[in-house]
């Protein structure tokens, strides 16, 4: 089911009242069936994925617990090893035997293994990363198991996060499962906003921003380098608006429920450098890939040479979390080179560094680099092949003017343009002000904010329903 | 709960509001289908066709050199069936003409996104919402509910670029480059679609002039020689409609327009092309009842 999608309007209208007026063990059954009824919206033959995933790592967390270190050991490496099969063979079967079948012709061996016809479960990343933190934190000793099974699948089915994220905690998320949580007018109204900022992104400008982004990707050839390079623009701030968008309906959903969830964005293109970016998008992934594999490869404490070696290593893998596709690591190995160089300039970069307007112009200056720099990683997460990207980019290196199909995208064009400034301005008033704390003070300025929000979408939005792009992931 | 209330009564509110203010500021446009919606556009000679029509058609020389008030309803992309609907809303709210001109190739595409994009004029009784409502009826619906939707259109974007200017003075003054001529060599050829559907739209055009005494004719503007002969089925396809239509035939000026200079495109004229075309018109009688 998808957020912008009129059934889910149905879903969560029948939903929030059953919600609100359960306690207890039957609050978490009425959420649990609904997850579920939100997932097999999709396809129901993948809940047996969930169920697996939930069994297994709610019986495996107890064993855990339970275990001697040795057996600890033990039972974390199964964890780790079944949950990263279970991910591997459903993402990325197919790409490790196309790249040994590619491997082995050009050794000259014959020899070329069968692909499967595999359907890649949605959200079977987002859920296996939020199942595998459960078991690394018990193992570290950071919570204790879990004792209800129900709160258990709960936790990794609950259907605002469940296929894109945000990758929530069980340290944070069990705990607030215990809550009886009543209606409050103040979370409804803060959650209500986010969940109408996140619906002005996705289908106010992201899915606006897909029309002129889509066609200039599927055939590059016909339009002019300026027309490329906007597209590429136009994605960067698609892909934002598309996950973020996500992010903030789900985070808003739960609110109103009463559960907080954690920030997974904010306002990542005002960053001055890459480490910042990464501290501002997609938080929920960041920070699991620095807590379960940056620190744990030896993080920066090992010296540079080692820092930059778990840098890149995490960056890359990162980026092959987001698709079985050489596109997705050449990708994350960019943004690995970016803050393995930053590292290095950072001595020469730091002595830059000035006050007023100095300041001003440097951070400004800063913030477009890196945005000029994620944006051309951007061409590499968009295209299907590597070799398409490089396209890309030989069209964009030839820089001249509009040519005559252009034109037939000017409306997409002008009212992209008008999106972005609004995304922008949005973002940036986020940055100064705490929209869930100031809403719920502000009812009569809210309402005008909502009304607002729900014209511009009106207006300026695009309404096909289009799938969220992280579903593929 | 008051504040639900209160909430809900200001979006309808501002809703319908700010959907009358575009509304007013459309209507005010000099742009074609703000024209054919506002009334008072009383042609004599109405003109029907897709880009092809907008650009094979120049408003201020024919009406120079005809004495006539002309109207050309053309636009990029129009199918017929949605011609059929305007031209019902057109003699709806306008005085009818005395002769209705149809470009052909309006038969051909099978792209019915426009009705979407016109949106601005929808009301639940013209043809407008009733093409819209059965070709895309979460559209129709979505219109209802939401009056400002209605201007989510780039119909309406255009019809603000033409507040202060009149749209029928616009034609392509551009000349094909040598290099897309070129690119016709390794052009494989074009089928045009025979539409059944399309064509049940064209005979009901006819009744309906046939009914109001308008004279229709049915016209296919030229084409660059080179791209014309590379229309495989073009005689089987003008047989087609010929067969349809109970009075009259198509008249063929496919290959009337012959130099390179005259076209903009493979497909469409430019200015000096419109010329020669309504020379030849003119001395073959066309317009001459």
């Amino acid at each position: 089911m998808l957020f912008n999608s009129e059934v889910f309007f149905v879903f969560i209208a029948l939903f929030l009242p059953a919600f609100f007026l359960l306690r207890g063990q039957a609050r978490m059954l009425v959420s649990l069936i609904a997850s579920y009824i939100f997932y097999a919206w999709w396809d129901w033959r993948f809940l047996g994925l969930i169920w697996f995933s939930t069994l297994f790592n709610f019986y495996l967390g107890d064993a855990i617990h339970r275990g001697n270190p040795m057996t600890r050991k033990r039972l974390v490496t199964l964890g780790v090893v079944v949950n990263l099969s279970f991910l591997g063979f459903f993402k990325y079967f197919n790409f490790f035997i196309d790249t040994a079948n590619q491997i082995m012709s050009s050794l000259g061996l014959g020899a070329q293994m069968g692909m499967l016809d595999v359907v890649l479960p949605v959200g079977i990343s987002f859920y296996t990363f939020q199942t595998m933190s459960y078991t690394l934190d018990i193992y570290r000793g950071k919570i204790g198991p879990e004792p209800s099974l129900l709160r258990f699948a709960v936790f990794v089915a609950f259907f605002p996060q469940l296929v894109a994220g945000p990758i929530v905690r069980a340290e944070v998320f069990l705990p607030q499962l215990y809550r009886n949580n009543t209606f409050e007018w103040s979370r409804f109204i803060g959650g209500l906003g986010l969940v109408l900022i996140g619906y002005f992104k996705k289908v106010g400008v992201a899915d606006t921003l897909a029309i002129l982004v889509d066609r200039v990707y599927d055939n590059p050839g016909t339009f002019s380098p300026t027309m490329i390079i906007i597209a590429c623009i136009f994605y960067s701030f698609q892909i934002y608006c598309d996950f973020s968008g996500y992010s903030d309906i789900a985070i808003g959903l739960a609110r109103i429920m009463g559960y907080d969830f954690p920030e997974n964005f904010r306002s990542p293109y005002f960053s001055k450098n890459f480490s910042e970016f990464w501290t501002r998008w997609h938080i929920s992934l960041s920070s699991w890939l620095r807590d379960y594999l940056y620190i744990p490869l030896g993080g920066n404490r090992r010296g540079p040479v080692r820092t930059g070696v778990n840098l890149m290593l995490t960056m890359l893998l990162g980026g092959l979390w987001h698709g079985a596709n050489w596109t997705f690591v050449v990708w994350g190995g960019l943004h690995g080179l970016y803050l393995i160089v930053q590292r290095m300039i950072q001595p020469f970069t730091k002595r830059l560094e000035g006050k007023g307007a100095v300041s001003f112009l440097t951070d400004g200056a800063s913030m477009l680099l890196v945005f000029t720099l994620t944006t051309i990683t951007w061409i590499f997460f968009r295209s299907q092949t590597i070799s398409d990207a490089v396209f890309m980019l030989e069209r964009i290196a030839m820089f001249r003017g509009f040519s005559a199909s252009d034109f037939l995208f000017m409306f997409p064009l002008t009212k992209g343009c008008l999106l972005i400034v609004l995304v922008l301005l949005i973002d940036w008033g986020l940055t100064r002000v705490n929209i869930l704390a100031w809403l719920p003070l502000q009812p009569y300025r809210a309402l005008l904010l909502f009304v607002g929000l729900i014209l511009t979408i009106a207006f300026l939005g695009t309404f096909d329903s289009q799938q969220f792009i992280y579903f593929q992931f | 709960m008051i504040w639900g209330l209160v909430f809900l009564s200001a979006l309808f509110v501002t809703d319908r509001l700010l959907g009358y203010v575009l509304g007013e500021i459309s209507r005010q446009s000099s742009f074609r289908f703000s024209r054919l919606y506002r009334g008072g556009a009383d042609a004599d000679i109405l003109i029907l066709g897709n880009s092809r029509g907008v650009n094979s058609f120049y408003q201020p020389d024919l009406e120079k050199e005809l004495g006539k008030k002309v109207f050309n309803m053309s636009y990029n992309g129009l199918r017929i069936d949605i011609a059929r609907v305007l031209l019902d809303d057109y003699l709806a709210l306008n005085r009818k003409p005395s002769t209705i001109i149809i470009e052909a190739s309006m038969l051909t595409r099978a792209y019915p996104e426009l009705a979407k994009e016109l949106k601005p004029y929808v009301t639940s009784e013209n043809g407008i919402g009733t093409i819209l409502k059965e070709l895309y009826p979460d559209i129709y619906r979505y219109s209802m509910v939401s009056h400002v939707f209605r201007y989510n259109s780039e119909i309406f974007l255009r019809s603000l670029y033409y507040l202060t200017r009149d749209d029928q003075r616009w034609i392509n003054e551009g000349v094909i480059s040598s290099e897309h001529e070129r690119e016709l060599e390794g052009f494989q050829g074009a089928v045009f679609d025979v539409d059944s559907a399309l064509l049940r739209d064209l005979v009901a055009i006819e009744q309906r002039c046939l009914s109001e005494s308008i004279e229709l004719k049915v016209i296919l503007a030229p084409y660059l020689p080179a791209y014309a002969q590379k229309i495989r089925n073009l005689d089987e396809w003008k047989q087609a409609i010929d067969r349809s239509l109970s009075n009259g035939t198509v008249m063929d000026c496919s290959r009337c327009v012959e130099g390179s200079e005259s076209f903009a495109d493979w497909v469409h004229l430019n200015r000096s092309g419109s010329k020669v075309l309504l020379d030849t018109l003119l001395k073959a009688n066309y317009f001459e009842l």
